[in-house]
């Protein structure tokens, strides 16, 4: 049992609290989450390519933070398209390119340590396809 | 002018770094990831105009 106050409990409250406003909400959810896809550059090319500096930044505290990199960022992004569902999501802009949409979740990965990570996505024609996503720290105003 | 491509590192206008995530249209504008940790990572839409110039092309 965790106890209250701890990080592990203010991450499990933040995820719940997140998690019942969709479920309050639905048409906050994201547009196909469940057929949403995402590209296997963004974790070879760019999360876990040490040879791309800003990518590779963001890769290290995934790694760091939920125990991914570059020999199991297929689970990884499972989590992330399984979470897609599971998170209320923001408009960021909308125009003749698709809707963009960014997403607040939680995940837990496999280290025992949950983490707060933006997701964002892009949404055209029907199709939904993760564009970015980050490990972002938890803002302490309650915005989040 | 210069072709950007998905995972570039560039040089924005403002004097910032970041990486091009996602290139919209034909060279229309781009997300780009800015920051340099946790606490002020973000991702921006520039147009091309705001782009000065590729410091790394993408592998």
């Amino acid at each position: 049992m965790k106890r209250a106050g701890s990080e592990y409990f203010q991450f499990m409250h933040l995820d719940y609290t997140r998690q019942i406003q969709l479920l309050a909400h639905p048409e906050l959810a994201l547009p196909n989450a469940g057929h949403a896809t995402a590209a296997e550059d963004k974790f070879v090319r760019y999360l876990f390519n040490p040879a791309n500096k800003d990518g590779w930044a963001k890769g290290v505290v995934f790694t760091s933070r939920l125990g991914y990199d570059a020999s199991n960022w297929q689970p990884f992004r499972e989590m992330l398209l399984q979470n897609a569902t599971k998170y209320p999501v923001t408009v960021h802009r909308q125009d003749e390119h698709g809707t963009h949409y960014e997403q607040l979740t939680v995940l837990y990965g496999n280290k025992g340590k949950p983490a707060n990570v933006l997701v964002s996505w892009s949404h055209k024609d029907g199709k939904t396809h993760l564009t970015n996503a980050y490990l972002k720290e938890v803002k302490t105003d309650g915005t989040d | 002018m210069e072709r950007i491509k998905e995972f570039d590192e560039v040089l924005l206008a403002d004097g910032r770094e970041g990486a091009v995530v996602e290139v919209m249209g034909d060279q229309v504008w781009f997300m780009v990831d800015v920051g340099s940790s946790p606490a002020d990572w973000e991702t921006i839409d520039v147009d091309r105009g705001q782009i000065v110039k590729v410091i790394r092309h993408a592998d």
